[in-house]
């Protein structure tokens, strides 16, 4: 019972933006001019786990799934997300699940999720009790498990060296999983971690039989406020037989700015908010002025 | 000849180190041998249907599974101990690296729609204990029509489990293992009953691992025997021995290099191998010990034993090369490398018999019996010979009308011949994995598979009505147990939707509505039956079908059925794909039948032109396709009658007959030849079967007696192999003794030419 939510997509969000994207605040001293001092492996991987997130964060989402012939498949949300807790997102395309929505919300620590589907006039709540996260999230080839991010403790690791990636250097380190987590999904996963910042730019995942299954990528990180915010995310799946890419960008993001508690109801469902009415104008107007008078 | 003679002189040591080293060298690679135990793999790579289950399992995961059924006869399964048995055999599983997904009731969620809207919970979060608990779950159970007869049988009685392997194929009989051990923990009072192809192919691939162990020492035994009967000698057995064992060394070694794996109907090559080589090396040492005098030395006795044998034994090699060669045109992968196997193994016996054995006879010193003159005139074969002079004399016409009614009816059984390739005829009716199938068979709708992939604009609501009533009209179709297809989990989504109005039972009306139903389900219940069923882009989808394993006959009707409904009834434009293992072994029966006759062509015509060459006659051509003619319209006849089987192995028998089975004629034909208008065709007829009886008899016999080894087997198709090898060998003997001489007395057909292969005899 670790695990509450299987299919809360808005949960996945929440996690995936929570976990994958948002980076701990960019130090005074950024770029390669800092020189980091050595860690070790624990030190690197705790230091990944808590990073500092945004308080709030909109942006607007494209998943590019790419089969093996090259076919892509494109889809398009407007997600915002507050806190660890609260995600609502909407279908902007394809048209046939245009004005598609989902909101999840944990409240005493369980997941409530509600979704409405516009075609079939059909707002309902979901309740999951499943137990598994190994299924694919959104027919992508990222378990809902790679988007949850990995709990500290249950890995073992090892700095296996340093190594560029582009123009960054990164540590590289290995993980295993302790014999205490059940049923893990990898064998191992080899990340790529920004010495800077702790961010993995690269993580390869090797399945249960041990073989290279798959890589991520994180290739355009973009510092907005104090945080470095990856942009473009990609997973490929690279055993021959299913070979398929899955691309994520994410565009005009907006982090910290106070976005309204009623957003995240059951009301909110049924249609696509204008970005700017998501949040409280005033405060934000306020805000942005205090950061143009800095 | 000359050249062989000198090297035999000058090089003989050369001769037996060389050849010996080459042996051992290419046989070391025998430490590489693999066993492969699937269906597909015997397949031609570029065939359709292959093509379309690769796609299928690209796009959707493994689609055959290892389906364990759990239960007892007259008990229901909805008790603590039975359900958590179940619960901890699913969790076992779950925990096994290969294994990609265990389907059982104790993982199944269920999506419920109330008033507030979707529930999706686990069936059994906990195994339940309490009679309330327990009639809870029974209730769930039987309110989700989906389950039944999927997860838990309609009586109640027996529970399923599905095991998918994960798409990097393992080796089925590690799997089989893995999942027996897991299982076979928790057995009673409850039975356990592991069943599908995963299975059979593991349980498969053991058996050839055990027929290699065993059945090939054995069959040395029985050779050794036979050889000690024969030459009567320590000397000369161990000799052949030698020669044998180092020409199917390298052909074993050769399989591995080559990464040819070991498969049901190659398993045997090395046993074929075995009994067809040691012909030559026995005639060659039979030939010089008897020949040998104390006023020659040995090297003129071998090169007078060379000169007299080189030539029947090269022509003799020839015609069971061609016999094998004619399998290396089939379009199956399988029976082309064994052809060419074969014959590699055959050619390089026949070189080590002309250059190392009669070079390892020069060096090694004489056993006593050397010079005693071995061939026995009262010897048990030839008594028989005698018999059958004086039968085929006396009555030469009744025979020839025997063989024709015996022909004539054989060719009846012909017609009834079955061609099958379904695998679990491997096994008899009484094994414990015929038995497990049926169980599942029986309560779960079987354990054979078909799938139908359907590419085209999965969201339109038409197409998925389509898909429904496809479901519903194979319901109709005998023999087909569930199916499953993307339609039925939207019907159940949008049921579930809408408040479990049974009235949304259907298929929304318009393609959004589909759209937004399948994005609902690929972020609900459980992903991964969503990936199985429909691709990302809603461009692809597979139905999945159950039924019980068929004979090609039944699968083929099927396919026909469904090949007729689809263009008629689907509205919109689709396009479809039949695949599955079902029709793998179907199209494997029917590329066997057409092989086989086409080999036997080739290799009848190939024979007939080799005999037409060596006799220039007609008639002598003819004469000596006759006997094995019979001989296989006999075999394939009795199959017929018998009800045994057709299949990819006994495609083998058809190059045994034809390239064993020619030499006895070639023997007989040419010994007539010889012979011929020096006396009465009676008395030639009689010295020619007095003559080639005894050695005819002696090969078909130790033939025979090797094969017989066979039945031993775990397999049931090498144990028809090794049976009906047996029978075809002395069946060859006899008709060729009997047929030819009865029609030689009446046709008296001209010899225009002494034959070519025993000139040398004729000089001496």
């Amino acid at each position: 019972m670790q695990i509450k939510k299987v299919l809360p997509i808005g949960a996945a969000f929440l996690i995936l933006l929570a976990s994958v994207l948002a980076a701990k605040p960019a130090s005074e001293k950024t770029g390669k001019k800092a020189k980091p001092k050595t860690l070790t492996a624990n030190e690197i991987m705790r230091n990944l786990e808590s990073r500092k997130e945004p308080d709030d964060m909109i942006s607007e989402m494209t998943m590019t799934l790419i089969c093996k012939k090259g076919k892509k498949r494109v889809r398009k949300v407007l997600t915002a997300r507050k806190g660890s807790k609260k995600t609502i997102m909407w279908f902007l395309s394809p048209a046939d699940v245009k004005g598609a929505s989902f909101l999840s919300m944990e409240q005493k620590g369980k997941n409530n999720m509600w979704i409405y589907l516009p075609a079939l006039k059909k707002e309902s709540s979901i309740t999951s009790h499943g137990k598994g996260k190994k299924g694919y999230f959104m027919g992508s080839n990222f378990t809902y498990e790679d988007l949850e991010g990995r709990k500290y403790e249950d890995y073992s690791y090892k700095l296996l060296g340093n190594e560029m990636i582009g123009d960054r250097n990164c540590y590289v380190v290995e993980s295993t999983p302790k014999p205490t987590l059940k049923k893990p999904s990898y064998s191992k996963i080899v990340s790529w971690i920004w010495k800077n910042h702790p961010i993995p730019l690269k993580e390869e995942y090797y399945n249960r039989m041990g073989e290279f299954q798959k890589v991520q990528t994180i290739s355009k990180l973009k510092k907005i406020k104090s945080y470095w915010i990856p942009e473009e995310i990609s997973m490929e799946t690279v055993k021959l037989n299913n070979k398929r890419k899955t691309e994520i960008t994410f565009t005009d993001i907006q982090v910290d700015r106070g976005i309204e508690e009623s957003v995240f109801s059951k009301r909110s469902l049924r249609r696509i908010f204008n970005r700017n009415r998501l949040y409280k104008k005033k405060q934000t107007t306020a805000k942005q002025e205090k950061e143009k008078k800095q | 000849m000359k050249i062989l003679k000198n090297l035999l002189s000058k090089h003989t040591k050369a001769l037996i180190v060389v050849p010996i080293l080459i042996s051992l060298a290419v046989g070391t690679g025998i430490f590489k041998i693999t066993i492969k135990d699937d269906v597909v793999a015997m397949l031609p790579k570029d065939l359709p249907e292959r093509l379309v289950l690769q796609e299928l399992e690209a796009n959707f995961g493994a689609s055959e599974f290892i389906n364990v059924t759990i239960g007892k006869k007259g008990s229901s399964v909805f008790n603590y101990t039975t359900l958590s048995k179940l619960a901890r055999i699913t969790e076992k599983l779950e925990e096994v690296p290969f294994i990609s997904r265990v389907r059982s009731l104790s993982n199944a969620s269920e999506t419920v729609g109330n008033e507030f809207g979707l529930d999706v919970y686990p069936l059994m979060e906990e195994v339940p204990r309490t009679p309330a608990e327990l009639k809870k779950l029974e209730n769930s159970v039987f309110n989700n029509s989906e389950l039944v007869g999927s997860l838990i049988s309609e009586d109640k009685q027996y529970l399923a489990i599905y095991i998918f392997l994960s798409l990097e194929r393992v080796d089925s009989s590690v799997a089989y293992n893995t999942v027996k051990n897991i299982a076979y923990k928790e057995i009673g009072p409850e039975r356990i009953y592991i069943s599908g192809v995963p299975v059979i192919a593991g349980i498969i691939g053991k058996a050839i691992r055990n027929d290699l162990v065993i059945l090939i020492p054995l069959v040395i035994l029985v050779l050794v025997f036979i050889l000690y009967v024969g030459l009567r000698n320590k000397r000369g057995v161990l000799l052949v021995l030698i020669i044998i064992l180092l020409s199917v060394l390298p052909v074993i070694g050769l399989m591995g290099y080559l990464k040819m794996p070991f498969m049901v109907v190659n398993s045997a090559m090395p046993i074929i191998l075995l009994a067809l080589s040691c012909a030559y090396s026995i005639h060659i040492i039979m030939k010089f010990y008897s020949a040998f005098n104390h006023k020659k030395t040995k090297t003129e006795t071998v090169h007078n034993t060379m000169d007299e044998l080189f030539l029947p034994i090269t022509a003799t090699s020839l015609t069971t090369i061609v016999g094998f060669l004619s399998l290396a045109t089939s379009p199956l992968p399988i029976l082309f490398e064994f052809g060419l196997l074969v014959s590699a193994g055959i050619l390089w016996a026949w070189v080590l018999s002309i250059t190392t054995l009669p070079a390892l006879l020069i060096v090694l010193p004489l056993p006593k019996i050397a010079g005693q003159g071995i061939m026995d005139e009262k010897g048990f074969f030839s008594k028989v010979a005698r018999g059958f002079s004086r039968l085929t004399v006396k009555y030469k016409i009744p025979v020839i009308i025997f063989y024709i009614i015996i022909t004539a009816v054989f060719i009846f059984g012909l017609t009834r011949l079955r061609i099958e390739s379904r695998i679990d005829r491997f096994f008899s009716k009484s094994s414990p994995i015929r038995i497990s199938d049926r169980i599942s068979g029986e309560h779960f709708g079987g354990s054979a598979n078909l799938s139908i992939i359907i590419e085209g604009d999965i969201n339109n609501p038409a197409i998925l009505n389509d898909i429904l009533d496809l479901q519903e009209y194979l319901k109709t179709i005998e023999g087909i147990g569930s199916t499953t297809s993307i339609a039925d989990v939207i019907c159940l989504l949008n049921k579930a939707l809408h408040n479990n109005n049974p009235e949304f039972r259907k298929i929304p009306d318009t393609p959004e509505g589909v759209s937004q139903l399948i994005l609902l389900y690929s972020m609900s219940g459980d992903p991964e039956d969503f990936a199985m069923l429909i691709n990302s882009d809603s461009t692809l989808t597979h139905m999945n079908i159950r039924m019980a394993s068929m004979y090609s006959i039944d699968v083929k009707r099927i396919l026909n059925k469904i090949n007729n409904y689809i263009p008629k009834n689907f509205s919109s434009d689709i396009k479809y794909r039949i695949t599955g293992s079902s029709i793998l072994t179907m199209q494997l029966s029917e590329m066997t039948a057409i092989s086989s006759i086409k080999s036997i062509l080739i290799s009848i015509t190939a024979v007939f032109i080799i005999c037409l060459f060596l006799y220039r006659s007609i008639a002598f051509g003819l004469l000596n396709i006759i006997p094995l003619s019979i001989t296989m319209i006999i075999i394939f006849g009795f199959m017929g009658f018998a009800k045994i089987d057709f299949s990819i192995e006994i495609a083998i028998i058809c190059s045994i007959i034809i390239g064993v089975g020619i030499d006895y004629a070639l023997h007989y034909t040419s010994k007539y030849c010889l012979l011929a208008n020096k006396m009465t065709q009676e008395e030639t007829a009689i010295a020619v079967i007095n003559e080639t009886g005894p050695p005819i008899l002696s090969n078909a016999t130790s033939i025979a007696l090797g094969f017989l080894i066979l039945p031993l087997s775990l397999i049931i198709p090498i144990k028809s192999l090794g049976l009906l090898v047996s029978i075809s060998m002395l069946m060859a003997a006899i008709v060729t003794l009997t047929v030819l001489s009865s029609i030689l007395i009446i046709v008296k057909p001209k010899v225009r030419h002494k034959t070519l292969i025993f000139e040398k005899e004729k000089e001496a």
